[in-house]
């Protein structure tokens, strides 16, 4: 396989430098050409062969959304943000991942400097993306919030919904949760991989546009009916029974091979543990197998275990590690999940 | 033309994603009835190619409905069963009284589709 091809885009001349030095130091990847603004980088990227674009967001006139936009609608190419601004508002970030942006990574804040400290970062990212699932890079369809109410039935055979997510996932989630009624008689756990200080934001929005009330789940929160509790960023989260036989949040010093902060196979083995196969799991898009060892336990358990489909994973890493493990009873299109999850429940 | 079909369901939610599911795939919902009488009302009135019937209603059992509807002779609907798991002898009854299909929750709109397009084949 060749060198991946970069085209780095940047504002700033000492950004584009940094980075660009970040990609040609690293092995398998060049740049191919940087940009200033949008608009210089939807020029280079249609008229030359490129595998991913570095992406900054505010760059004057024609920022980052411009550049996605007009890109994507002539050609799919991975494109990664790599942008300051999701330190104090996702919204930006989020509208350019439903644009069709694959991912993206934090830039440190007023220190340009500090950008060669994530080198290591920067180049396993570029890496993964490179490898995405070009099939389905395309603009999602407006979210728009389910409002349908369920008649659920009176005796219920599941107490918990619980859905990991990784690469592509904050979409994906989004696709889910929004479609879930507002009167969803469990609770629902999330635990999506994503930088600690995106958290906040991040369940900013879901709440917004979720009927269910979506927060981040503290130590010894209890679990109930109502909510959408996202799992921390800056810790592993699990579930237990309080002194009372409340299920509630706790957060656990163990580590996980596969990721941590928050770490799926963490959550689900404790969910497997508490709630057993009165859960259904779901794995979506995602780089990597975190949340297979989990859902074997929840399987194993007799639980409802779901992993999103090959068609429609932006990257089918962590859903295909649960099937090749012969542990998901369902892989289903992003669009079937609410509401097969919903139909288990009736 | 396209086959109608009448969805018979108490959840909106459930009826809105077989409603959707169906006009995707071609279908014309002509219907929707969220309890048994509403169900036949609905039957009589429209006489649709198909009809999709849950069979937990809040006024009526689904196989109540289809003995009715399959006793009614100016009636030509084909009718799929939806029932939860663990209803199997409620299964055998409806296949019995002259269901096409059933399908068993949860499904998926695929499953769904494609039982309908069997019951047209």
């Amino acid at each position: 396989m060749g060198a991946i091809k970069v085209i780095v885009a940047d504002d700033s001349g000492l950004m584009r430098l940094i980075i660009s030095d970040i990609i040609k130091e690293a092995e398998g990847m060049e740049v191919v050409d940087t940009a200033v603004d949008g608009k210089d980088c939807v020029e280079k990227a249609l008229k030359q062969d490129v595998d991913l674009i570095l992406l900054d967001m505010t760059m004057g006139k024609y920022d980052g959304l411009y550049a996605i936009k007009n890109i994507l609608k002539e050609k799919k190419v991975p494109i990664l943000i790599l942008s300051a601004m999701g330190n104090t508002n996702m919204d930006p970030i989020m509208e350019a991942l439903k644009l069709g942006a694959v991912d993206y990574l934090n830039k440190p804040e007023r220190n340009n400097a500090k950008v060669r400290e994530m080198s290591v970062q920067i180049v396993r990212k570029v890496r993964q993306v490179a490898r995405t699932n070009i099939a389905n890079i395309a603009p999602l369809p407006e979210v728009k919030a389910n409002t349908l109410h369920h008649t659920f039935d009176a005796v219920l055979n599941y107490d918990v919904i619980v859905i990991g997510a990784s690469t592509g996932g904050p979409t994906a989630v989004e696709a889910v949760v929004s479609k879930l009624p507002g009167n969803l008689p469990i609770p629902v756990i999330v635990a999506q991989h994503m930088p600690a200080n995106f958290i906040p934001s991040y369940a900013n929005r879901l709440d917004s546009i979720s009927p269910l009330h979506a927060v981040i789940g503290r130590k010894d929160d209890v679990v109930e009916a109502g909510k959408i509790i996202i799992a921390a960023g800056s810790r592993n989260s699990v579930l237990k029974r309080n002194e009372v036989g409340k299920v509630v949040i706790d957060f656990s010093k163990e580590q996980y091979k596969e990721f941590n902060h928050p770490s799926i196979d963490g959550l689900l083995l404790s969910v497997a543990e508490v709630y057993g196969s009165r859960t259904i799991a779901a794995i979506l898009t995602g780089m990597g197998k975190d949340g297979a060892l989990g859902m074997e336990a929840i399987y194993k358990k007799g639980g409802y275990t779901i992993a999103q489909d090959q068609a429609t994973s932006v990257v089918y890493g962590m859903p295909k590690a649960v099937h090749d493990r012969g542990v998901a009873r369902v892989d289903l299109p992003i669009k079937e999940i609410p509401g097969f999850m919903v139909s288990c429940l009736s | 033309m396209s086959k109608t079909v009448l969805i018979v369901d108490d959840s909106m939610y459930m009826r809105t994603m077989i409603k959707d599911a169906l006009v995707e795939a071609g279908y014309t919902v002509v219907g929707e009835a969220a309890n048994g009488e509403s169900a036949i009302d609905q039957a009589m009135e429209l006489n649709p190619d198909l009809i999709t019937l849950d069979n937990i209603l809040p006024d009526m059992i689904g196989t109540d409905i289809l003995k009715v509807i399959k006793g009614e002779e100016s009636l030509s609907s084909k009718v799929i069963m939806i029932s939860a798991v663990g209803q199997e002898s409620v299964i055998q009854e409806g296949m019995s009284i002259g269901a096409e299909d059933y399908i068993v929750k949860p499904f998926t709109s695929d499953q769904l589709v494609a039982s309908v397009q069997k019951a047209f084949a």
